[in-house]
């Protein structure tokens, strides 16, 4: 039996693995013990001196073998040995066996020492220390095995414009001013120091976790937990698992009832919704104004008018468009020859809000929020309906139409195909031509609005939509203007 | 606002995009610049939900004129608003990367007044990345639904990946959720960019030094359970989309319930076992040659919730089986539940110079009460009678069948792992 004392490095068993071969020492005939501390130098020599050897070995083995030797574990030069051994004088094809129990382990131990390299190049964490005008990075990192020297090759590219030292607790390796040098290790307490930055990681790391989705095992499975101590942003983890299922219920606490909870599931007539409107409770508005105002009209009405919300009047009346507004909108219907009752007329919004102004009860615009909460209403009421022609009447009417805010000005002349109506315009509000202060410029809205209206008899008789070709853009302009 | 805020705000906003993939770009750092590529990405950390943090995830603003009832960022949403200026996230990214926290940048955005506007904005962040940085890492960029053509062709100047979101499998469901969304101006964006990828791939054939666009490729992402679409549903349109626009990767996300949610779409517990299952498919899909139509037979529309899609279809299709190891063909021997990638690749090289037996099985680490009802070893022929038996699905059931309720105490409620 023979015994080798050696450092732990790939180059001293390297040198007595080489003179055991060519005596042809069974690897069951020999004891391998490393000394604790190794050279910090531990690259492949170009064997300068050494007496040419009749035996080549593969330079991939030598390699791979060379990064196995940072596995940290009495056992693998042996293995090392009896792998180099079995193929000179066993099997030279041996590591294509992927089976055999000696290369399953060296694959094990390969893969266990690139998974450790990768988890250094993941887990590093730099500390900028400044210094007057210059900064130098600093980390401390514990790896499982000796892999810094097979780390540096990824530093020194990735942060080649940047000084910096990495610190372990045996060895060391610093990238200053282009050069790469190794030196001897630190504690971590030794390397403590404090980066601003840290506190911005921190924010981003418990702002972007989903307390919705724990998946702790996996988390532990991926990030070691004796990773830990050495990531800024593991102290956070304990706290943001304890709080994570109060989160969450107070997204379901805090989540506002739907609108939909009050729609009757089977409703097959207008009138039905306009009982059930009553119950809902989706936003604050309508249980601060006298009641709710539904839409009115035949339910195979060919045109429908959405608008934003009741005003004074239409609150107090109980019917929509009635106020001043709709007085100004009424003429319009009446010059293009379209009798208010033939058509259907109804709001995004279905309750006045309000806010008292010297004893008065003045106009608020619904808030994106409200107009969302008040959808499903007029979506149903579309669903039975199915005009031909659908319009927007101001941008509040369009966002609960379109899902999305819409410039009223902008999508003046066009025709655009939604779910709810396959030819569907925005004009602007009556209430935005009745307020408007410049006479001119209030003529003119007016001359453009009653020609709009007049105009949307021409598009009733349009052919439907299918039957023309239809361009690239779902969103079909036609000439309307 | 402080910047903390910013950030608070910004990834909070950010985070129900599954995506976080720095891969498939190489790229060596210039001298004296910050950054390189190595080909797959780094997982730099992990939060508590599984996920892990390889770029910096953050919105520009969250801002948005649409009103998408499954966002976060809907306009109707009342979550605090915020907006990064250009300099604040060139800074952060940079910053970010110094210390090693990130391999790079993924940044989408709200449509706060435009989407042209927006999507400048975001350019110029990767321009200013790229060219007074030095920047090497990865950037990602969403590419902002309905911005011009001549954008993207910017963007992906820049960029390693752009990334067009398809929201949710079929038109109805974006009629009922997402009005102002259509997968045929989506599909346009994902098929300029195609088409400039693939143009881009014959200039470099003829130029070497033809500037690069999205080498990473581009990618999706669908929302699962916000609807009632089905899981063939959603894989074929997946299918479609990997066809269609050569996409890397199709990501799957859970409706996961958020701050201010719409309350005309009902909170739910994530359903998180049903992602898996998805990512699985897509998996049998991509590398395994399985069709959609195998997997999800149209009389079999969802994917079973307790065992994996390719023993499922394995016990539908038993007349296929037991499959001898030591003779089967590749094709075959990947139909084999219980059998990946990797472990038919040694099966066949250890062939070569030795007959498979079950202990062969065992050190590859193959769960080996899956894998028996359905190979032919060396040593072992199953029982004639297992596959024929009609409780033959139930043996790889579990024996107590949890219920994911909402409340319970179980901590698999909790966690959605078993």
């Amino acid at each position: 039996m023979k015994i080798i004392t050696m450092e732990p490095t790939f180059e001293s068993w390297r040198k007595n693995a080489r003179s055991l071969l060519e005596n042809k020492i069974h690897y069951n005939d020999v004891v391998w013990q490393a000394t604790d501390s190794g050279s910090l130098f531990d690259f492949v020599s170009d064997s300068v001196g050494e007496k040419p050897s009749s035996i080549t070995i593969p330079k991939e083995f030598i390699k791979q073998a060379h990064f196995v030797s940072a596995f940290r574990d009495e056992t693998t030069w042996s293995l090392l040995y009896r792998l180099l051994y079995r193929m000179v004088y066993e099997n030279k094809n041996i590591l294509e066996n992927p089976l055999d129990d000696d290369v399953l382990d060296f694959h094990r131990k390969i893969k266990l020492v690139d998974r450790d390299l990768h988890k250094m190049k993941a887990f590093v964490r730099f500390k900028e220390i400044k210094k007057n005008d210059e900064s130098i990075y600093m980390a401390w990192h514990r790896p499982d095995h000796r892999i810094l020297k097979f780390s540096a090759p990824f530093f020194t590219d990735r942060f080649n414009g940047m000084n910096w030292v990495i610190f372990t607790e045996d060895e060391s390796m610093s990238w200053i001013n282009n050069e790469l040098t190794f030196g001897p290790g630190i504690s971590q307490t030794e390397a403590e120091a404090f980066d601003e930055t840290e506190e911005l990681w921190k924010t981003y790391y418990a702002s972007i976790f989903n307390p919705a989705r724990l998946k702790i095992k996996m988390m532990k499975k991926e990030l070691p937990v004796r990773h830990w101590k050495t990531l800024p942003e593991a102290q956070l983890i304990d706290g943001l698992i304890k709080e994570a299922p109060n989160m969450v219920q107070e997204f379901y606490e805090t989540q506002r009832t739907s609108a939909i909870a009050s729609i009757p599931k089977n409703a097959s007539s207008l009138s039905e919704l306009k009982t059930a409107l009553p119950t809902c409770s989706a936003c604050a508005i309508c249980s601060k104004a006298t009641a709710p105002v539904f839409g009115e009209g035949p339910m195979n009405a060919e045109i429908v008018f959405v608008g934003e919300q009741p005003g004074n009047e239409e609150d107090i009346a109980g019917s929509p468009f009635v106020g001043p507004a709709g007085r100004l909108f009424m003429e319009a219907l009446k010059k293009a020859e379209i009798n208010r009752s033939d058509v259907y007329l109804t709001n995004a919004v279905k309750g006045f809000k309000w806010k008292d102004s010297n004893g008065m009860r003045k106009h608020v615009n619904p808030s994106a929020s409200e107009i969302s909460a008040c959808r499903p209403w007029v979506k149903k009421e579309l669903e039975m309906i199915r005009p031909r022609v659908l319009v927007c009447l101001g941008a509040s009417a369009a966002q609960s139409i379109f899902g999305k805010m819409m410039k009223v000005h902008e999508s003046h002349g066009k025709v655009f195909q939604t779910s709810s109506s396959d030819y569907t315009v925005i004009l602007p509000h009556p209430s935005a031509i009745s307020r408007m202060p410049d006479l001119v410029e209030k003529e003119k809205m007016l001359t453009q609005f009653e020609a709009s209206i007049a105009e949307l008899k021409d598009l009733l008789e349009a052919k439907p939509l299918r039957l023309l070709p239809l361009n690239h853009s779902d969103f079909l302009e036609m000439s309307f203007t | 606002m402080e910047l903390k805020d910013k950030i608070s705000i910004l990834a909070d906003a950010a985070k129900y995009d599954a995506s976080c993939a720095s891969s498939g770009n190489k790229r060596q750092a210039q001298k004296g610049g910050i950054g390189n590529l190595e080909g797959s990405g780094i997982c730099h950390s992990y939060t508590p939900d599984g996920r892990c943090i390889s770029l910096l995830k953050i919105l520009l603003t969250n801002f948005c004129i649409y009103d998408c009832s499954y966002c976060v960022n809907r306009i109707s949403s009342q979550v605090k608003r915020a907006k990064f200026s250009i300099q604040e996230v060139v800074d952060l990214t940079m910053n970010f990367y110094k210390r090693n926290y990130i391999e790079g940048l993924f940044l989408s955005s709200g449509i706060a007044k435009s989407s042209d506007e927006t999507m400048e904005e975001m350019i110029e962040i990767a321009r200013r990345l790229r060219v007074d940085h030095k920047f090497g890492g990865y950037i990602h960029l969403k590419a902002v639904a309905g911005c011009s053509q001549l954008l993207l062709e910017k963007a992906g100047l820049y960029a390693d990946r752009l990334s067009a979101n398809i929201e949710l499998p079929k038109q109805a469901d974006l009629n009922e959720l997402a009005p102002a969304k259509t997968h045929t101006e989506i599909e346009k964006s994902m098929e300029q960019i195609q088409e400039r990828i693939v143009e881009n791939k014959e200039e470099q054939k003829l130029f070497k030094k033809a500037p690069l666009f999205s080498p990473g490729g581009q990618s999706t992402q669908m929302i699962v359970g916000a609807t009632q679409s089905t899981d063939r549903d959603i894989m074929t349109k997946a299918s479609d989309l990997y066809g269609n626009f050569n996409l890397k990767r199709v990501y799957y996300s859970a409706f996961s319930p958020i701050p201010d949610s719409d309350p005309n779409l009902p909170l739910q517990r994530p359903p998180m076992i049903r992602e898996h299952r998805l990512y699985q498919t897509d998996w049998l899909l991509r590398f395994y040659g399985f069709k959609v139509d195998e997997v999800l037979p149209t009389d079999v529309p969802e994917l079973d919730l307790e065992m994996d899609p390719k023993l499922s279809w394995a016990i539908r299709n038993r007349q296929t089986f037991p499959v001898d190891l030591n003779m089967a063909s590749k094709e075959v021997l990947l139909r084999i539940p219980g059998l990946g990638v990797r472990n038919v690749d040694k099966i066949l090289a250890t062939r070569k110079f030795q007959k498979i037996r079950l202990t062969d099985l065992a050190k590859m680490r193959v769960h080996l009460d899956k894998v028996r009802p359905f190979v032919v070893t060396a040593d072992y022929n199953p029982p004639i009678t297992q596959l024929d038996s009609l409780h033959f699905a139930k043996t790889f059931r579990p024996e107590v069948h949890v219920q994911l309720d909402l409340f319970s105490h179980l901590p698999v409620s909790v966690t959605g792992e078993f």
